[in-house]
């Protein structure tokens, strides 16, 4: 019997609890040697070519009659009361629909800790207005007619400094993410250091990086008088509709939430922003269509960023490499708005078997560019600073930096103690060092000439474990085609791909015959966020309970057909057979003219004895011009342990991504702020993101292999884990190849040629 | 933003339709976004795409001639330019990203306005008509380091620097006439009392550049450092132009003139005569680019944060002339 279960759900760290409704498992693991027909096979995307000929409809296409278009006003100052807002003129204009600020907005809540329109604003971005009008231009026009007077106020840009006692106050309960930092601790730290023969100290800053998604946060409202239709570039359609629905006080079965293409998402499209509300509100009390679509500066100050951090690490080893202590002290700048924290201390906390370990976390509260997730967040910024830091203790104790982390390798997780269920981290040191021949590169001798190679490398932890709850549907049609139906979403990762992979392995159905219909609320049933690289691992099982469950069903039909035992019965490629007779199921489904056959399928919960994560490592071959300090990333290697691999393809995609956006944020991205808290480069000109031209080799070696005690698939997700790693085996191969080491993400020429100079290395 | 267009066939229509603070573009690559940053302000604006006689490359006894509205990918891939003028079809080719140099011209790089991120970012400084320059204290990673006055802000142009080190002449047109400024006269640093970024007056257009028909012996090369691979403004650039003759057969080679123009690190592109004086009559082989001196901006100021573009500078500079030994 299907019973209601209450269980701990883990994303990105964070722990809560859920409730899911779980059904007996139809189906049992696939095991590491099973034979699979299309799941693990390189198929191309199902929807690559409509979104590479542009027939793909993305929210910002979205254009219906009578439609009105929302956009921003922002502030000019870090800090700032607004006195008085006179938009008397914008009002009178004709076109202009709506005007909404602090002073005439019914309800200006926005969500437990935010307004819609704070007052005092707390970043040079913060919303101060919104106009709605019948055009895009008008509004823009109406914008600038508005006049705000600003009652200046002191600020503070900076983490370290906004942590001091007598700073500028951020919000009205401190400039402390809780009111105080975060402390960890394991073993006894004093002791550790005693024990230790060698200590590392290091002290390391990296940059804010920005999503820089092609689509910026978007969306388009229609409220028809019974329905209210929102598409989204989100993440979470579910989120979306349970979010418009409370502010706007309607039923959510009257919200529909659609998000059939997403133009980038990196983490930053979870929750209904401003804009998706307030052209909610809008909508509905016009009864007009509203679009609002954030403009590429506001996409770049005021929807996201991954934090910039300083990192104080400290550690201490045996002369055998064994580590003895671990200390960490971070402090992370979440700008003005965070509900949560990036986990930096994460990777320190459980990447080695360090008995004696402490962590200091502050999260801190600046007149500064908000703090929303991406791409392992905390994961990228703490793994830059510990494998870096690694890499110079492997120096110092003259040994193998890829042997220092064997050493300290922990066979089970080293805060709970509990077995992992897979864990191919030696796995993906040993296939990586092979691919890259670790063996004679980190033997070579420093060279000497104008261009100058290195090697490094850098492990990962992530997590990925994926959770329920989770619900798919097959429908099997009248022609014996079938369709995944889940109210999941596809990012650009290939979910709509390998969902039908799943299904048509299950269902014994061609690859062809597979559709799917998600990321629409009215289509599917609640399937959850995509992020946290949990979707393949968290639907994934549930399409394929929902492919059993309508099997089972179809064999029935079939037993009845071909007069033979359903026990007997099987479906191969789409045809039903038995003991010697077969019948293509389309010819049987033609027959029974309208039968209808549904399967439901529900992701069940995690095994609580265990721990799982995703684990990884990365092998990075540099050259550095000492007359001119370019750094170029010749090769890549990145060996990952995600489970089973559903399709090589959309794996090695999301790899080269991850590793694209590793270079970025290595040597590339970063944020760049004027003193007066006006950020100098908020758009894509002047903020730099990887170009095809920046890209390495790169080539994906994953360890495939099902991890039989997560799930259903032996899947783990690989979104995230690629970023994690590449910052530090850049650095450590930029060490390795001019014996410079940088601490401060990105490496950028100015620093690389200052270094140069000091050291008297090159010309 | 509300303007009408007019789209001149002749170049004297185009100079009688710019009345009343009506603007001209070629390709709209800068004048676009000036227009919706609000910096520009017009109610008319003068197309300039169907004046066909500012356009091509033609080659005459004594010079090679190049129409203003020319585009960047053009010259980039043009044969001639790519045999004769090699630093300028480099410095085309490694301008903006392959859709800009479609539409770009070269008249309109020349001319093109400030990239300086305060500039940008709107900030009252004097190239907005404000009384201080706030990248000097402030991010000034991109700034000039010399040929600075009252604004640090750097030149941004990549073929720019190939003119001048090619020793090209810009031709320009007004309600005067027509006059021939050599090009590396024709760009100036701003000050506080005149922030223009070269000598055009309001009423003149750039209509030809004119490169010298140069000898056999002549080489040029251009080569750039930027914050990535492609697609972003120079950190610093070099142009190099060398005159190289053989004494006689059999003989070693010398470097008989060299002309040295570094880019993306003054509000011009900043010509270094002393390293000129340095190379030329100089044995032209590796050991001058190995043991050479470069004692390049000597009389830099830099700022804060900007000190690394000398030391990019000389390694540039020594890439070129080894691209240069490399491609004899």
């Amino acid at each position: 019997m299907p019973k209601l279960v209450k269980t701990k759900v883990e994303n990105e760290g964070r722990v809560t609890e859920e409730f899911t409704w779980v059904e007996t498992p139809k189906t049992t693991v696939w095991d590491v040697e099973e034979e699979l027909r299309v799941v693990g096979k390189p198929i191309a995307r199902v929807d690559g070519v409509e979104r590479a000929t542009g027939a793909a409809k993305y929210t910002t296409d979205i254009q219906l009659p009578r439609m009105v278009h929302g956009k921003f006003l922002r502030s000019p100052h870090p800090h700032a009361r607004i006195v008085s807002i006179d938009a008397s003129e914008a009002e009178q204009m004709p076109g202009v629909r709506a005007v909404l600020h602090a002073f005439n907005l019914a309800s200006n809540r926005f969500s437990s800790t935010r307004d819609f329109f704070q007052n005092p604003v707390r970043f040079v971005g913060d919303e101060v207005a919104a106009v709605f009008a019948d055009s895009d231009n008008l509004a823009r026009a109406a914008l600038k007619t508005i006049r705000v007077e600003y009652e200046l106020l002191p600020y503070v840009l900076d983490a370290e400094s906004a942590a001091q006692e007598n700073a500028p106050q951020v919000t009205p309960n401190g400039n402390l993410l809780d009111g105080k930092p975060s402390t960890y601790t394991r073993g006894d730290i004093e002791k550790g250091f005693a024990q230790a023969d060698v200590i590392v100290e290091g002290v390391f800053t990296t940059n804010a990086q920005i999503h820089s998604s092609l689509e910026t946060h978007a969306c388009a409202v229609d409220w028809d008088g019974k329905m209210l239709t929102v598409w989204e570039s989100t993440q979470d359609v579910e989120g979306i509709k349970d979010r418009v629905a409370r502010h706007l006080k309607l039923d959510k079965t009257r919200v529909r939430v659609i998000a059939s293409y997403i133009g980038g998402a990196f983490g930053a499209k979870f929750g209904a922003g401003k804009y998706t509300l307030l052209a909610a509100q809008t909508a509905y009390q016009l009864k007009r269509p509203v679009r609002f679509v954030l403009d590429r500066r506001g996409e770049q100050i005021a929807a996201g960023q991954r934090s910039p951090t300083k990192q104080y690490l400290k550690l201490g080893a045996k002369k055998d490499g064994t580590l003895t202590a671990l200390e960490m002290t971070h402090y992370t700048n979440v700008g003005a708005y965070a509900t949560w924290s990036p986990f930096v201390e994460g990777p320190a906390r459980e990447l080695y078997a360090c008995p004696n370990l402490q962590t200091t976390g502050y999260t801190v509260f600046t007149h500064s560019f908000p703090f929303a997730a991406f791409r392992a967040p905390g994961f990228v910024e703490g793994t830059f600073a510990l494998e870096s830091m690694m890499d110079e203790l492997a120096h110092k104790l003259q040994m193998d930096p890829l042997e220092l982390r064997m050493k300290n390798y922990s066979s089970v997780h080293p805060e709970s103690g509990k077995p992992f269920t897979s864990n191919g981290l030696l796995d993906a040191f040993q296939e990586g060092a092979r691919a890259i021949d670790w063996e004679t590169k980190k033997r070579r001798k420093q060279e000497d000439g104008i261009v100058r190679r290195g090697v490094g490398m850098a492990s990962q932890i992530w997590y990925g474990a994926g959770a329920p709850p989770a619900y798919a549907m097959i429908r099997v049609n009248h022609d014996a085609s079938a369709t995944v139906l889940t109210a999941s979403q596809d990012l650009g990762t290939g979910t709509k791909t390998i969902l039908c992979q799943i299904a048509a392995e299950e269902l014994g159905l061609p690859f062809e015959r597979i559709g799917v219909e998600i990321a629409d609320t009215q289509m599917g049933p609640f399937a959850g966020a995509s992020g946290g690289s949990m979707t393949a691992a968290s639907v994934g099982p549930a399409v394929r309970e929902a492919a059993a469950d309508a099997r089972e069903q179809l064999r029935h039909i079939a037993a009845t057909f071909l007069k033979k035992r359903v026990k007997d019965v099987r479906i191969e490629n789409g045809i039903a057979k038995a003991r010697g007779v077969e019948k293509p199921l389309a010819e049987i489904f033609r027959e029974l003219d309208n039968l209808q056959v549904v399967g439901h399928g529900s992701r069940y919960p995690n095994p609580s004895a265990y721990e799982i994560r995703t684990f990884g490592a990365q092998f990075v071959e540099v050259a550095v011009d000492v007359e001119t300090g370019e750094i170029r990333v010749e090769r890549v290697v990145a060996s990952h342990d995600s489970g089973r691999i559903l399709n090589p393809l959309t794996v090695s995609s999301q790899v080269e991504g991850g590793v694209l956006q590793g270079i970025g944020f290595a040597l590339l991205e970063g944020r760049v702020v004027d003193a007066s808290g006006v950020a100098l480069n908020a758009n894509l000109e002047a903020y730099h993101v990887p170009t095809i031209a920046d890209a390495p080799k790169i080539e994906t070696h994953m360890i495939d292999r099902a991890d039989v005690l997560a799930n259903n698939l032996g899947v783990k997700g690989v979104g995230e884990p690629p970023i994690i790693p590449t910052a530090a085996a850049i650095a450590n191969a930029i060490y390795d190849a001019i014996g410079v080491r940088f601490y401060d993400a990105p490496i950028t020429r100015d620093k690389v040629l200052d270094a140069l100079e000091r050291m008297e290395i090159g010309a | 933003m509300n303007f009408d267009i007019a789209f001149p066939q002749t170049f004297d229509e185009a100079i009688s339709a710019n009345e009343n603070g009506a603007r001209w573009f070629a390709g709209g690559t800068d004048l676009i976004p000036l227009l919706k940053s609000d910096f520009v302000h017009t109610t008319r604006l003068v197309n300039l795409k169907r004046v066909d006689e500012l356009r091509g490359v033609v080659e005459t006894n004594d010079s090679v001639r190049i129409g203003a509205l020319t585009t960047l990918a053009e010259l980039a891939g043009h044969e001639l330019i790519r045999a004769k003028y090699r630093a300028l079809a480099q410095a085309c080719d490694l301008a903006a990203s392959p859709q800009i140099r479609n539409m770009g011209t070269l008249g309109g790089n020349l001319n093109q306005a400030s990239r300086c991120p305060y500039y940008r970012n709107n900030f009252p400084c004097y190239l907005h008509g404000g009384d201080k320059c706030f990248m000097r204290d402030g991010e000034n990673r991109e700034a000039a380091v010399i040929g600075y006055h009252d604004c640090v802000h750097v030149h941004p142009s990549d073929p720019a620097n190939a003119l001048v080190a090619l020793d090209a002449q810009i031709v320009v047109r007004g309600r005067e006439g027509e006059r021939t400024i050599a090009a590396q006269e024709f760009f100036r640093a701003p000050d506080a009392n005149d922030t223009r970024m070269n000598v055009l007056n309001a009423d003149e257009m750039i209509t030809e550049i004119i490169l010298p028909n140069d000898s056999e012996n002549t080489r040029s090369v251009y080569v750039k450092a930027m914050d990535r691979a492609v697609w972003t403004f120079a950190l610093a650039s070099v142009a190099v132009k060398l005159e190289i003759r053989e004494r006689s057969a059999g003989d070693s080679t010398r470097l008989e003139t060299a002309c040295v123009v570094f880019g993306g690190v003054a509000p011009i592109p900043y010509r270094e005569l002393r390293v000129e004086k340095m190379l030329s009559g100089k044995e032209w082989n590796k050991d001058l680019v190995t043991q050479g001196k470069f004692a390049v901006l000597q009389d830099a100021e830099p700022l804060a944060h900007n000190a690394y573009k000398i030391r990019l500078a000389r390694g540039l500079l020594k890439r070129a002339l080894r691209e240069c030994l490399e491609n004899a």
